[in-house]
């Protein structure tokens, strides 16, 4: 049997590393902005009380390994995405630590999402859902490049309607 | 209504309802049934708020009575102005429900989305010989339409075409009427459950034992701390929701009775409102044997059914109870109802993998009554040592297969295989196989999955 989770299997498709990009800038946007916040009020108190100045330090090294555990997450999650297009089924795997791999019959699709936020579509990548009967099937496959996503969703609604094989 | 019930049966079943027509009304009883129903509504309610207000006064007296017939005269004319407003139609491709007096709504429901057709007989509309016709489309709660009230017979009638439309596609115009070159519909009891069973069971069922527990408990800590009025407010509490298990279970379920008719197998039960339902074969998604701990030993399961499209609707209890196919019965009678549902399916394949030495530790007792397996037909598992569950999906039906490994589980080298079903009581799965396993569960159930399909 061979292994569903090498990395290194040329036959899956991996996720675009913007991905892993997009997430890291956001963490970084959002912690730095709280960061900043929160120093400034510990600043103010520190200044009108006994309060310790030093403390203002505290949510700035909070915030720098909040940002430094996400830039070393991003970068593995990101490329422990990965679909593969078999003959008669999609095959999804996830995860590093949680490792998940799907495999949904094409006949057996309902819909298909594509969802694309503003970061997404800022940094040009788009999620793609699959939806069976069951809500347990859960085919996600996030940070797919934008073009690959329409065709991805064009093929996958093509093989759904020709193999569709109800419920 | 003579005349008029005998327009009403030619027009259900000839085809020539097809050209435009305003509907009929159903029967004109229902006023009557709904004005009952709210009184008795009314008077409960009236009963509840003299029981808080301390007992019967002799303003209780009069009002009692009073709100008992001015609740049937003001239901009964409401029911009425209703009634006048709502009319239905049953035409070559839909049936059409118009209702509403200052918001008309009118529901259509197109036969090839015509998921099943219900008879219910609530207690009042039973004894004036009626009955509603309660029509299920997939998609959640919003999708049933009921139909009150029809006689009984109509209802049945009606059911009979509607099912039959329903499973042939929408029936071209000028065709024969559907009812006259119908062969004799085919009826065979597969089980019938006595009342006996029934009470029985629910007195062996493991939710009375632990509320018997519970009661029992409180009466030893009341008797232990000398506080008998503290334990006695406990105790009635016990003592509502024991009577409520037991009556709950013999009402909904006396005389049940499980026929196979031509599109599915037909379940009918209840004491005071009796309610006719049908599972169709072909939506049936997977079957769940269930023997709790007690009922294992005489050889007693449940047997419940994955529909598609049924969840969702109600609360767990209700899903519960509609998913419930037989609700007690012997392991032969039990094989033969699995075996319609999904034919050729066994509870126990051969071909079974069990969880690897180092998964064990995830479930101590547990992992002994665990596996997972197929055949030819289904894929079943099976797992629980207090109550056992036999879930079997059929290979043509399985939706999607997963393997799942956590951190822990990956250092002791095991891994969960899933087979996903619609949502519902079937969940057939393996968990903490030895990962090789696991994967060859997987794959094998695709290629099996892939060639039923």
């Amino acid at each position: 049997m061979i292994d569903p989770f090498d990395p290194h299997d040329p036959s899956w498709t991996g996720v675009s590393p913007r991905l892993a990009t997009a997430r890291i800038a956001l963490t970084a946007v959002w912690t730095a902005l709280l960061a900043a916040l929160v120093a400034a009020a510990l600043a103010m108190i520190a200044a009108w009380t006994s309060f310790p100045l030093w403390s203002t330090a505290v949510p700035v090294v909070l915030a720098l390994v909040v940002i430094g555990v996400t830039a070393w997450w991003a970068p593995r999650n990101r490329r422990a995405w990965g679909y593969r297009e078999d003959a008669d089924d999609l095959l999804v795997r996830s995860g590093v630590m949680f490792r998940r791999v799907v495999a949904v019959p094409y006949g057996r699709m309902q819909f298909v999402d594509l969802n694309i936020g503003p970061v997404a579509r800022r940094f040009g990548y788009a999620r793609v859902s699959l939806h069976s009967a069951s809500t347990k099937t859960a085919a996600v496959v996030p940070g797919v490049p934008h073009d690959e996503a329409l065709r991805l969703r064009h093929r996958l609604t093509e093989l759904g309607e020709s193999r569709g094989a109800g419920l | 209504m003579a005349p008029d019930s005998e327009a009403r049966s030619s027009e259900v079943g000839s085809s020539e309802v097809g050209s435009p027509t305003i509907g009929r009304r159903t029967h004109p009883l229902t006023a009557v049934v709904l004005g009952v129903g709210w009184s008795a509504a009314a008077v409960v309610g009236l009963v509840g708020s003299l029981v808080r207000d301390g007992g019967l006064d002799s303003w209780g007296a009069i009002g009692l009575p009073a709100a008992a017939v001015g609740g049937v005269l003001v239901g009964s004319a409401i029911g009425w102005v209703s009634w006048w407003f709502t009319r239905f139609v049953i035409d070559d491709t839909e049936v059409r429900l118009d209702s509403g007096v200052l918001f008309r709504r009118s529901r259509r429901v197109p036969y090839e989305r015509l998921q099943s057709v219900d008879i219910v007989e609530p207690l009042v509309a039973r004894v004036f010989g009626l009955a509603e016709l309660r029509l299920d489309s997939a998609g959640g709660a919003e999708s049933r339409t009921v139909v009150r009230y029809l006689q009984l017979a109509e209802a049945k009638e009606l059911r009979r075409v509607l099912m039959r439309r329903a499973h042939q596609g929408p029936v071209a115009s000028g065709d024969k009427p559907v009812a006259a070159d119908a062969p004799p519909p085919v009826r065979e009891v597969v089980a019938e459950v006595p009342p006996s069973r029934v009470l029985i069971g629910t007195l062996l069922s493991l939710d009375l034992l632990f509320a018997v527990l519970v009661g029992l408990g409180a009466i030893v800590a009341a008797i232990w701390f000398a506080a008998p009025f503290a334990a006695l407010g406990g105790l009635v509490g016990v003592g509502f929701w024991i009577v409520r298990i037991i009556a709950t279970r013999v009402l909904d379920q006396w005389g049940y009775r499980l026929t196979r008719v031509e599109q599915g197998l037909r379940i009918e039960r209840g004491l005071l409102s009796r309610t006719s339902e049908t599972i169709p074969f072909d939506r049936v998604q997977g079957v769940a044997v269930v023997e709790p701990m007690i009922w294992r030993h005489f050889g007693w399961r449940h047997i419940q059914v994955d529909i598609a499209g049924a969840a969702g609707a109600g609360d767990a209890e209700a899903q519960d109870k509609e998913a419930t196919v037989m609700p007690i019965t012997d392991p032969v009678v039990g094989a033969r109802v699995v075996d319609l549902l999904v034919p050729g399916a066994v509870e126990v394949v051969d071909d079974r993998r069990t969880p690897a030495r180092s998964g064990r530790v995830f479930a101590p007792i547990g992992w002994r009554f665990r596996w997972i397996g197929a055949d030819d037909v289904a894929v079943v598992s099976r797992r629980g040592w207090i109550t056992r569950r036999t879930s079997i999906v059929p290979h043509r039906k399985s939706q999607s297969v997963a393997v799942e490994q956590g951190p822990l589980q990956r250092r002791l080298g095991v891994a969960t295989v899933s087979v996903h079903s619609p949502d519902g009581p079937v969940e057939v799965q393996g968990p903490h196989l030895a990962l090789a396993d696991a994967l060859a569960v997987a794959a094998d159930e695709v290629t099996r999955a892939g060639a039923a399909r």
